[in-house]
């Protein structure tokens, strides 16, 4: 190695030196910074939309569940109680007095009845000679309801 | 133990690209104060130019924030992806502005301090030396801003520039020729009446503007 080379080699170490603190100016972070945010946002922008729609969809799903199961409930409900009044729809109710009060101890007496006699209630037709009927007799001992059991 | 700690380095600057990747801003904020220097001093010294050398940092990283998600450690290091997208960065813009570089002013500026001449003797030799790396020709200088004011290897230079590793050696030395070269012309300049920044008197005593040829 020659002296020239020597020189050469220990300018550049010196140059190295003198450079290495060199650094760029806290403007250029700043504008990269800046690039980032500006690059990011419309993703946060989407991210949040994307997260409300996702949330919309869960909500929506939730309220159409709750929904379908209170209206097939009710259907159910309604399915149920058309059955039941289907089955009680054959012992007839018949209101023959004034209702029963709230809180009214009533009796029920069960007897046996031609069918002929309940004309006067409206009942034409029981198909039956006799009838069972159920009479509810309030307080004062004046039949409230009679329900007709075929 | 460089190794070691050039590995741990490393392998924090994939976790940081991985992060940078998925979103995460402080991550990217910690890779562009790790790295900025470097690649700033690379372009400064590349261009000439300390705003051109600005413009390429923000490029460099902005390219990173892009390709974060793409970037495979297997393939290159950090650091080589960095001077790789630097260095194309820089040789375009050098394309664009007509191979003209202007020697920043703030290099140029003489020190009003009382200081002794050795001090300015060493500045005006660092000017000239930095004088002379600009006016290399772009293949020569990359190799001596990346191998020897860098201290990258020669493995990270080849791979930052495309080449091989024998292609950066021979480039170095070759480099080193023509710098020694430049800097014995520019002394003899000096003799001739020119100061040692390079700028040029012309036949009224006025100083030129200081503007360097820039070959690419």
């Amino acid at each position: 190695m020659t002296s020239s080379d020597d020189n050469l080699t220990a300018l550049l170490g010196a140059l190295r030196d003198a450079e290495s603190t060199t650094a760029a100016p806290a403007r250029v972070e700043a504008a990269v910074m800046r690039a980032w945010d500006a690059s990011h946002a419309p993703r946060l922008v989407e991210a949040r939309l994307s997260a409300a729609s996702w949330f919309g969809s869960l909500a929506a799903a939730a309220v159409l569940s709750v929904g379908l199961t209170v209206v097939g409930g009710r259907l159910r409900s309604t399915a149920t109680v058309g059955a039941s009044l289907a089955a009680e729809a054959s012992p007839m109710v018949i209101l023959v007095g004034a209702p029963v009060l709230d809180g009214e101890q009533v009796r029920l007496v069960r007897m046996r009845m031609p069918a002929s006699a309940l004309h006067a209630l409206g009942v034409t037709s029981t198909g039956a000679a006799d009838v069972d009927v159920d009479v509810i007799v309030g307080e004062d001992g004046v039949a409230r309801a009679l329900r007709l059991n075929p | 133990m460089h190794e070691i700690e050039d590995r741990d380095r490393a392998e924090s600057d994939q976790a940081l690209v991985r992060k940078t990747a998925a979103g995460d801003r402080e991550a990217f904020a910690a890779l562009y104060r790790r790295h900025q220097a470097s690649v700033y001093r690379f372009a400064r010294l590349m261009t000439g130019s300390a705003s051109t050398a600005e413009d390429v940092v923000q490029e460099v990283f902005l390219a990173l924030m892009k390709d974060a998600g793409r970037y495979d450690a297997a393939r290159a290091t950090l650091t080589t992806y960095l001077f790789g997208t630097a260095r194309r960065v820089t040789r375009r813009r050098l394309l664009r502005e007509r191979r003209f570089v202007e020697i920043d002013a703030s290099d140029t500026a003489a020190d009003d301090s009382p200081d002794v001449s050795a001090m300015l003797e060493r500045k005006d030799a660092l000017h000239q030396l930095r004088d002379a790396i600009v006016s290399l020709p772009s293949r020569y200088r990359e190799v001596v801003v990346l191998c020897d004011l860098e201290d990258v290897t020669y493995e990270t230079a080849a791979a930052s520039i495309g080449c091989a590793i024998g292609t950066v050696r021979s480039r170095l030395h070759r480099a080193r020729q023509l710098l020694g070269t430049k800097l014995r012309r520019m002394d003899g300049r000096h003799v001739d009446g020119r100061h040692m920044d390079g700028r040029c008197v012309d036949g009224r005593g006025a100083v030129a503007e200081p503007v360097m040829r820039c070959a690419v």
